[in-house]
């Protein structure tokens, strides 16, 4: 199958990147999934984040997606009790758009993108484990109990995350 | 009253359909016209998966009745405008923690809790 090339879209709105890839890119299912507690609600159940294939087809493809540190300054931004509106959107759309990453490299971004700091910032020193990333079939098949999910915290010993 | 008349031959069209910043379009350009909504995203109830989608990264399935989808490209405020339609019949559908690249939505039931359920949604806004 011949390699469909990216465009050169540093300076491109991100929105009209994404229209692009939606009609030029075959979406790509990933079998990863991002099983996650947040230690400001220890409380809560385990969170499961599964990777969109249209953003999983641009991760792939590369020439795309901004640098995840363009997400940072624009919720950065949003965070200041001032805030009404993005002023740094040209970020998104000016800065060099990354390489192609692997599947693993861009659930590495996706988790650095979508998950917050406090989860995934110094998560392999924390007491329990609170990030597992996991094929989907290492999930439980029914979510009946889905509310009651936490992370097993033998999880590097065992193949049940949760 | 004088009646008016409409001459046809001086109606133009500008070839350009305004939308989003930075963006003109044919008014032939069906590809545009079917993206113009700013995200949109089908999801199964479980949060599993994503069935369909535009301008989403990942979808949270954070908790029972209730998903967090995460935008690729941010809105440029958090006054984006949210439309939603449920595969159940759920009482209190709603949303909450609006943020430029994210929001919860809730699913809550007839049965006082809240029920998985499959759901789309739509969204409408300006873009950063």
């Amino acid at each position: 199958m011949t390699k469909i090339e990216t465009p050169e879209f540093q300076g491109t709105h991100l929105w009209d990147r994404l229209c692009w890839a939606k009609e030029k890119l075959e979406g790509k299912q990933s079998d990863y999934r991002v099983v996650w507690e947040d230690p400001d609600a220890p409380e809560e159940c385990a969170k499961v984040t599964v990777p969109d294939p249209n953003w999983m087809a641009c991760a792939l493809q590369g020439g795309i997606l901004p640098p995840v540190e363009v997400y940072w300054a624009l919720a950065e931004d949003e965070a200041k009790p001032d805030f009404k509106k993005h002023t740094r959107g040209y970020l998104l759309h000016n800065t060099k758009p990354i390489e192609p990453m692997t599947e693993e490299q861009a659930i590495e971004y996706l988790i650095m993108k979508d998950i917050p700091q406090r989860v995934w910032r110094d998560y392999e020193k924390a007491n329990r484990p609170r990030l597992v990333i996991c094929k989907k079939d290492q999930l439980p098949s029914t979510r009946v109990w889905r509310n009651a999910w936490k992370i097993d915290e033998n999880v590097n010993k065992s193949q049940e995350v949760a | 009253m004088a009646n008016g008349t409409i001459a046809f031959d001086t109606l133009e069209t500008t070839g350009n359909i305004s939308g989003k910043t930075g963006v003109t379009a044919t008014s032939t350009d069906a590809d545009y016209l079917v993206q113009k909504c700013s995200a949109r995203g089908k999801f199964p109830g479980d949060g599993a998966s994503i069935t369909e989608s535009f301008n989403v990264s990942s979808l949270t399935d954070t908790n029972t009745g209730r998903q967090t989808p995460n935008f690729s490209s941010n809105f440029n405020t958090v006054n984006y405008s949210i439309g939603h339609s449920l595969y159940n019949n759920i009482s209190e559908p709603y949303v909450g923690s609006q943020t430029t690249s994210s929001f919860l939505h809730y699913m809550y039931g007839d049965n006082n809790a809240y029920t998985d359920t499959q759901n789309c949604i739509t969204l409408h806004g300006d873009m950063a």
